[in-house]
């Protein structure tokens, strides 16, 4: 599944899997590389949808602070 | 013919008057109801005493100036007030003959208020007996009372001090009372039949509320409150009834009818104004709480909103926790993977080594042996598996040696 389809929380799901694989004692080496590659892909995939929902979030929230007082 | 005695006029009337004389020769006490009173400018009256329970029988009767002022003061005294057409009274008098008008007549000497007092009592018992037992005194008072009497039908007569006293209160209380007004008259024979005919003229849609008003005067003067006609209006009136009448004297049976009671046409105009006051007096209440209320809840929202606000500009830190959070997975996979990459490395380094330990060839080279059965497939490890005269087959380090087992 590419990254493109995912949300934020279905990704991160796929990430906690991952590392919870390669922390268990009987590791499938065969899959250590896909296993790794996807991560990064995860990673590059959450940590810019975090970046893009901050900036959004700082122009949003300065509107909020005018209005609230 | 005519040689028969002839009286001269005034010798009959000599002798009539000698047999009225001699009949009633001391003042004598009668009763009856008082018709075609009359006073004079010299303070006399006339008027005839009829008998209520008789037609066409009635006396004439005579009151010298200083008799009526010994009368006026008597009743004026005991609160009946003055003599007037349809009282009822018992008076002390000397009988005689009118000379001029050749008519019987009674010389008022005094009268008995007690009398007079006693027949109002007694006729006003009455009238309240009736309209008790047929729900009539009680009718009025059924219909509820209106929240805001601004609008008022006033019977009265108009331009008295009672009407002048009533508008006054409702005047100088500020508040937008609109009166409407139908005069009558309240006092005399005609005064019952024209109170109801005002008191009918008022319904629901016109006013909130009738007032009837009269001023002080004394209980022959009030008797038109007594009828029963009046009280009969006053339950028949589709809107409740309020009365001013007199002032500290008993209850009139009209007080008894109406919805409210009040002692004079001022009182009755402060408590309208008491109505209506405390009608304004709970708007105003009602309007500071609503917005005293008003401005708390605002004030709570506003604090909630803000505090809301404030939460979800915690939002960015959310963000910055689970960007945190991200990098520290992202070094602990790194970790586990090489973690496991380098572990994985450890098993096969020593796996090697524990093969190399174990190499045959260099066995063999050291001097030991593997006994086989004398096909070579399977291990002999036990002396059990043989038995004396077996065929074994023995490999060395540079090939095979065919043996026989002579004993275990």
């Amino acid at each position: 599944m590419s990254t493109e389809d995912l949300s934020y929380s279905q990704a991160l799901q796929e990430l906690r899997a991952i590392h919870a694989r390669l922390s268990a004692d009987d590791v499938d080496v065969d899959r250590l590389l896909e296993d790794v590659r996807r991560a990064s892909e995860l990673l590059e995939f959450c940590r810019g949808r975090i970046t893009s929902v901050g900036e959004q979030l700082e122009e949003v929230l300065a509107d909020f602070d005018d209005s609230t007082g | 013919m005519s040689d028969q005695p002839t009286l001269t006029v005034s010798d009959l009337l000599a002798r009539v008057q000698q047999v009225v004389v001699a009949e009633f020769p001391t003042p004598i006490w009668v009763r009856g109801e008082v018709t075609g009173y009359r006073r004079t400018s010299g303070g006399a009256a006339f008027f005839r005493l009829a008998d209520p329970e008789v037609d066409d029988a009635a006396l004439e009767v005579i009151a010298r100036g200083r008799v009526m002022a010994d009368i006026d003061q008597t009743l004026g005294h005991t609160g009946l007030g003055g003599l007037r057409d349809g009282v009822e009274i018992r008076v002390r008098g000397t009988l005689g003959l009118a000379q001029r008008s050749s008519i019987i007549r009674l010389a008022l000497l005094e009268i008995d208020p007690t009398f007079t007092a006693g027949r109002l009592a007694i006729e006003r018992a009455e009238v309240i007996r009736r309209l008790t037992a047929d729900g009539a005194l009680a009718a009025n008072s059924l219909l509820p009372l209106p929240l805001v009497p601004l609008r008022v039908g006033l019977v009265t007569s108009r331009g008295s001090a009672a009407h002048g006293d009533f508008t006054d209160q409702l005047r100088r209380s500020g508040y937008r009372f609109a009166v409407k007004t139908v005069h009558t008259t309240v006092q005399g024979e005609s005064a019952p039949e024209g109170v109801s005919a005002a008191l009918a003229r008022f319904d629901s849609d016109l006013v909130d509320m009738v007032a009837l008003i009269r001023g002080g005067g004394s209980k022959l003067d009030l008797t038109v409150f007594d009828t029963e006609l009046v009280a009969r209006a006053i339950a028949h009136c589709q809107v409740p009834v309020l009365t001013g009448i007199g002032h500290d004297m008993d209850r009139t049976v009209a007080d008894e009818a109406a919805a409210v009671a009040e002692k004079t046409p001022s009182a009755a105009g402060e408590w309208l104004v008491g109505m209506v006051k405390n009608f304004a007096d709970r708007i105003d209440s009602a309007r500071s709480h609503i917005g005293r209320e008003g401005r708390n809840a605002l004030t709570r929202h506003r604090h909630v909103l803000s505090r809301t606000a404030s939460d979800i500009a915690g939002g960015a830190a959310t963000l910055r926790r689970q960007r945190d959070y991200l990098d520290r997975l992202g070094i602990d996979i790194g970790q586990a993977a090489r973690r496991v990459i380098a572990d994985q490395r450890t098993i096969m380094t020593s796996m090697g080594e524990w093969f190399s330990a174990v190499d045959l060839d260099r066995t063999l080279q050291r001097g030991f042996a593997i006994v086989t059965d004398e096909t070579g497939r399977s291990v002999i490890k036990s002396v059990t598996q043989v038995a004396p005269g077996d065929r074994l087959s023995i490999r060395l380090a540079d090939g095979t040696v065919a043996v026989r087992v002579s004993e275990p």
